[in-house]
């Protein structure tokens, strides 16, 4: 379920990135209209809705401004918590739910993953030089037992959006993820 | 003539003094507009918080919730931000980031909408692990319609 990016070598990197970005692109697709921001009720919950948006914010910036390999360390060093938190959340989503819960889960991923590129979008060419920054931040962890009180502190879960809502499905704009190259005079 | 020799010598000296080589300000790290924008429009916060990873620092904050952040800036010898900030114990009214402002950490505090009253949270900053635990007072505001330009916060 925590899939490192194909290698950004120079004779792949052209189809690593073409690869994600349409995926990147067709998710946001699915994406559904944006619910009343929430929190979830347990602090259990909330952390794993906020690792899962600090996962995306990365994948977001990995695309968006060529930072493969980093994605890709970050995947490697912090694998078995991601995948128990990816596990987790998909729990919590079916757990009383079953197959709508599933439906849900692939929403709220999706929502998130345009969240974060409208977010990304809205700050134009400062997107990369800011966001990139996040890795270095999150690889000075000691540790994937940090992951949540770091993803706590970065305020990643969008408002729109919020943690533990029901998400309805309603079609929604694509939102393109911000280029590195692309300068948007501010 | 006696006194345009010494004249002349006085304006060279005073225009070797104007050419000296003035000390070249350190290049500061780079601030990014976004994470000057959005503030809250009143907001007081204990300035100057020195982080002991001996013993946990105290402050407070003072804010109207128009739906901006009110932020607290530490930072390392140098001055130089921190690695990352971790969130030891959440708000229960808001929410906080934690985030690097040109030399600095800044722990931001984002009271939920229409929130009045007290709140409390703790962070611990790496590397180093020194802690600050923060007691809030969210007096009770309307959400601005412009998000505030914070300066000097």
């Amino acid at each position: 379920m925590t899939e490192r990016l194909p290698d950004a070598r120079p004779e792949r990197r052209g189809s690593a990135r073409r690869a994600g970005a349409a995926a990147l692109t067709a998710a946001l697709l699915l994406s559904s209209a944006a619910v009343a921001a929430t929190r979830c009720p347990d602090e259990q919950h909330q952390a794993m809705h906020e690792v899962a948006a600090l996962k995306t914010e990365l994948l977001v910036v990995a695309l968006a401004c060529k930072q493969e390999d980093r994605y890709n360390e970050f995947v490697t060093r912090f694998r078995p918590y991601l995948g128990e938190n990816d596990k987790a959340l998909l729990r919590y989503y079916t757990g009383t739910r079953g197959r709508a819960g599933q439906r849900d889960y692939d929403a709220y991923v999706t929502n998130l993953a345009n969240a974060r590129a409208k977010l990304g979008q809205e700050l134009g060419s400062d997107f990369c030089p800011r966001n990139s920054a996040l890795f270095a931040e999150v690889m000075s962890l000691s540790g994937g037992n940090d992951l949540p009180a770091y993803a706590a502190g970065k305020d990643l879960v969008p408002a729109t959006l919020g943690a533990c809502a029901a998400q309805a499905a309603a079609p929604a704009a694509a939102v393109r993820p911000a280029a590195a190259s692309r300068s948007r005079g501010r | 003539m006696r006194h345009a020799l010494p004249l002349a010598a006085l304006v060279v000296a005073l225009a070797g003094c104007a050419q000296q080589p003035q000390p070249v300000a350190a290049p500061q790290a780079r601030v990014f507009a976004v994470d000057m924008q959005g503030g809250a429009r009143v907001c007081n916060a204990t300035q100057n918080v020195a982080l002991d990873p001996a013993r946990p620092a105290e402050a407070q904050m003072v804010l109207v919730n128009d739906g901006g952040w009110c932020g607290i800036s530490v930072a390392q010898p140098g001055p130089r931000p921190y690695a990352a900030g971790l969130v030891t114990a959440r708000p229960a009214h808001g929410r906080v980031h934690i985030r690097t402002v040109g030399d600095r950490t800044r722990v931001d505090y984002i009271p939920d909408r229409g929130f009045a009253g007290t709140d409390s949270f703790a962070v611990r900053m790496l590397p180093g692990g020194a802690q600050m635990r923060v007691a809030v007072t969210v007096q009770p505001g309307q959400i601005a319609a412009t998000p505030a330009a914070a300066t000097g916060r």
